[in-house]
């Protein structure tokens, strides 16, 4: 294949991993610009979702001999639904005893991560499991086939992002929870059941993450480990976007999902991964606000 | 500029020239030129939001001015950090009481006598400090609780204080720095009656060996203790002279004592 | 009780416990006398970790890569570089103190959250560079570091568990010598302080950059002694040891014995040891059981085993 096509299949698994990359980071920014909780399981939420989905589709087929597109539905229903619950358990149960500290949230977080991964790994075992993609078509490209799925993915991920977009700056769901994140004291006098606000935050990201989860792990495997590469490429698509900041979390997804998909194909996903977290630290050190957030004052 | 060789009594011992800080467009502190001497209790007062904290701020460098500048002992300080301003002679105690809770009482005053051997105390200072400089710094820690009444508490943890305590506490932390310049933040509030008088008792102890800035809202305890009083209005200040004069100032009458 | 008592009283419980340890290796079964080598070794790292989480109350996520450097430092240094035990371990001791310099250096400019971001990427950077250069490192698989005959010229069989165990003993014994001088001198005060409230530090005319500086640097040392000596002593080098898990053990660790106590690490090394050996033995997902641990640890005890008895007993001369 010559170059142009080389970097055209490049720049389209680099839009994909942006994609998804911006639906997952966009949990763990909301969770982190609301609640100020910097959570560590959410690359374990992710691995929930995909290993829900695994388990919703193959109980769909194996028992309602369901069509791959009905099994597929299933899962992007149940998987977040599950992935759902636990996350709005730990929050009740965890989180809001601990009143929210940033260290004890951390270390709580940390021991959840291990918890879900090694509950998972007790259940499912330690094989990686495929989900059957809901459908097969190839979008003939001239020069070689792409997977109509994952083009697929795109789409619905950029739908649910202005979803998403439309939901915080249209509703007034979405105002309680601008109001939560400037001043949760002020909110909680004007009325604003904070707590609620933060359990159903806690929860949406949670979701968000399975969701993303749920539409890749047919192009990839679910796994028990698989965890822990979205949470570090959430981790800095958040903080190079600038943290709290929903536009930089995008900006930052297309820009670390495209350069991570090309620097991979192109030289080696570990050197793309290198970069990356030495652009966070960077960026953590000398612009703390992001590359697109605002100075605060 | 060079150190000031003059240590009379009516030597600057902090002046500030054209001190400004804006908020956007709100101007905090407007333009201030103000001077302490040597061996005064000066009191800062004014209204809410006339200004004072933020130029208290900008005094012990917690806040960069917008423009203006700041001089101790003739040194531009402007820009110097806290920690720089401390190491020259300069002392001071917050608006809410902030020790270290988790230490014992003594180890945070030895904090502050630790910080005292790093400089050299002026030959006028008093004998007392004198002689105390050679003393090691849990020594020097403990006169000063003794000084202040709060032996007793040595070897309890701070948290465990008395409100009353606690900013008892702080202010002789403070001191064991041996400052030149005391800035006591609102070291009355919240204190009773019988708590203050004790209060007033310690800083014109204190005001043997420094010089002192007090901003306080408290009228009793500034007519009590002041030597000369400044009053800030709107950013700006307003009037400086004896207490009697202040007292008997009109604008400051409409502006803050009505 | 005079202050000079009391110092002499605290030097001499903490010379017991070495002591105490001493005598009691050749009672127990050679099962724990190597498990006691090597939680003398982690332990060391876990008390580095301590001056900054504990003392000057720095939450790193990223501590595993100076123990890292210590290990690559020192196995490199003995499998490219030819070097003597002595050499080797000085060049990984060198390494660490570099690396947790120019880390330290970067991340001190962040606070609360951020730092913790920030140390974790290093880390993870860190790791990454080991798996990118393989064929120097081996990644995951790691390599074996053939044992020395000698220490600095002095005859010394490292094969010999029992010399392990002697100088595993007399490393633990300096590191919590050097921890408890610092935390009893005006450093550690102005540490402790600094974990209270670090605003108010600065305007008692300290300067709280030079001072966690300093705690950074001093743990990543003590991080890199551990992991030279590790390296050294148990033969192997490997890039499991730079994983964010080897940052969380120290945080654990610290935060079961007691985080800001200097004989907390040693206590909490030693029990999440013993606890891991035996749960491993029932079942493969033992890190459930640090999970649990860590969640227990947040919401019922922070304190940890020994903060709790220094709070309910109001042990506040215990450092």
């Amino acid at each position: 294949m010559d170059f142009g096509p080389y970097l055209l299949l490049a720049s389209l698994e680099g839009a994909v991993m942006a994609a998804v990359l911006a639906l997952t980071a966009l949990g763990l920014s909301l969770v982190f610009g609301v609640m100020r909780v910097v959570n560590v399981a959410h690359g374990e939420f992710f691995m929930l979702g995909a290993v829900s989905a695994w388990w919703a589709s193959s109980m769909a087929t194996n028992i309602a001999s369901a069509s791959p597109a009905l099994a597929f539905l299933a899962a992007l229903v149940l998987a977040p639904l599950i992935t759902g619950a636990v996350a709005f358990a730990t929050d009740r149960f965890v989180l809001r005893r601990l009143d929210y500290q940033p260290e004890a949230t951390i270390v709580a977080t940390i021991g959840l991560l291990y918890i879900i991964q090694q509950s998972v790994l007790m259940s499912f075992g330690p094989d990686a499991r495929p989900v059957a993609a809901p459908f097969n078509w190839r979008v003939d490209l001239y020069w070689f086939g792409y997977s109509g799925y994952k083009l697929c993915v795109i789409v619905i991920a950029l739908s649910v992002l202005l979803l998403a977009w439309l939901a915080l700056t249209r509703t007034r769901a979405g105002l309680i929870m601008r109001a939560t994140q400037l001043d949760p004291d002020m909110a909680q006098a004007f009325g604003i059941p904070v707590d609620k606000v933060y359990a159903g935050v806690f929860t949406l990201g949670a979701m968000l993450a399975a969701l993303s989860a749920v539409l890749i792990v047919p192009t990839q495997q679910a796994h028990y480990l698989m965890g822990l590469d979205p949470l570090l490429m959430s981790f800095i698509v958040v903080i190079v976007g600038g943290l709290g900041s929903l536009r930089g979390t995008l900006v930052a997804a297309l820009l670390i999902g495209m350069s991570d998909g090309i620097i991979s194909v192109f030289f080696s996903p570990t050197l793309a991964k290198i970069l990356a977290t030495l652009l966070v630290a960077l960026v953590l050190v000398f612009r703390p606000q992001g590359l697109f957030g605002v100075k605060p004052r | 500029m060079n150190k000031s060789p003059i240590q009379g009594e009516t030597a600057a011992l902090l002046e500030t020239h054209a001190l400004s800080r804006h908020f956007g467009g709100l101007k905090a502190v407007d333009s201030v030129d103000f001077t302490i001497n040597s061996g005064e209790i000066r009191a800062l007062i004014g209204s809410n939001g006339a200004g004072k904290s933020t130029l208290v701020a900008m005094l012990c460098g917690r806040l960069l001015p917008t423009a203006g500048r700041v001089h101790f002992e003739g040194v531009d300080i402007t820009r110097f950090s806290p920690d720089k301003r401390i190491a020259l002679g300069m002392g001071y105690t917050f608006q809410i009481t902030r020790v270290f809770g988790e230490l014992t009482v003594l180890d945070n005053v030895i904090l502050g006598a630790r910080q005292q051997g790093k400089r050299n105390i002026d030959g006028q200072d008093a004998d007392s400090i004198n002689r105390s400089v050679n003393a090691k710094p849990a020594v020097r820690a403990a006169n000063a609780l003794a000084r202040f009444g709060l032996d007793q508490h040595a070897r309890r943890l701070a948290k465990e204080l008395s409100y009353g305590h606690r900013r008892l506490l702080e202010v002789v932390m403070a001191t064991a720095t041996h400052p030149r310049l005391l800035m006591l933040d609102e070291p009355t509030q919240g204190l009773a009656d019988a708590e203050i008088e004790n209060f007033n008792a310690v800083i014109r102890d204190i005001s043997q060996h420094s010089t002192v800035l007090l901003i306080e809202h408290n009228m009793h305890v500034v007519m009590e203790l002041a030597t000369r009083i400044s009053v800030m209005h709107e950013g700006r200040m307003l009037a400086e002279g004896e207490p009697d004069e202040i007292r008997a100032n009109p604008e400051v009458q409409a502006a803050y004592l009505e | 009780m005079t202050s000079t008592v009391k110092n002499v009283l605290v030097v001499a419980l903490h010379a017991m416990v070495p002591l105490a340890l001493y005598f009691t290796y050749p009672w127990i079964s050679e099962y724990h006398q190597n498990n006691l080598g090597r939680i003398l070794i982690l332990a060391i790292y876990a008390s580095g970790y301590n001056l900054l989480l504990g003392y000057t109350g720095l939450l790193s996520l990223g501590h595993a890569l100076y123990l890292a450097a210590g290990l690559y430092g020192a196995g490199l240094a003995t499998t490219v570089l030819g070097f003597g035990t002595l050499g080797a371990f000085l060049i990984g001791v060198l390494s660490a103190t570099l690396l947790a310099s120019l880390v330290g250096a970067l991340a001190l400019r962040t606070t609360g959250v951020a730092f913790m971001i920030v140390t974790l990427m290093f880390s993870q950077a860190g790791y990454l560079t080991i798996l990118y250069f393989n064929r120097i490192t081996r990644g995951d698989e790691g390599f074996v570091v053939p044992r020395g005959d000698s220490i600095g010229g002095l005859p010394a069989d490292i094969g010999n568990a029992d010399t392990r165990f002697i100088i595993a003993l007399i490393l633990f014994a300096v590191c919590t010598a050097l921890a408890l001088l610092l935390v009893q001198s005006n450093v550690g005060r102005v540490w402790r302080a600094l974990a209270d409230n670090e605003e108010r530090v600065e305007l008692l005319g300290y300067s709280p950059t030079h001072y966690k500086f300093l705690a950074f640097v001093l743990s990543g040392l003590m991080a890199g002694v551990a992991g030279a000596a590790y390296a050294l002593m148990f033969a192997y080098v490997g890039a499991s040891f730079a994983t964010i898990q080897y940052s969380i053990f120290a945080l654990l660790w610290v935060l079961v014995g007691g985080a800001g106590v200097v004989l907390g690490p040693l206590l909490g090394t030693g029990i999440m040891f013993y606890l891991v050996d035996y749960i491993s033995e029932l079942t493969s997902a033992w890190l459930m059981f640090v999970g649990i641990a860590l969640i227990i640890l947040v919401m019922v005890a922070p304190r940890g085993v020994l903060g709790t008895l220094r709070h309910k007993l109001d042990w506040h001369w215990l450092p």
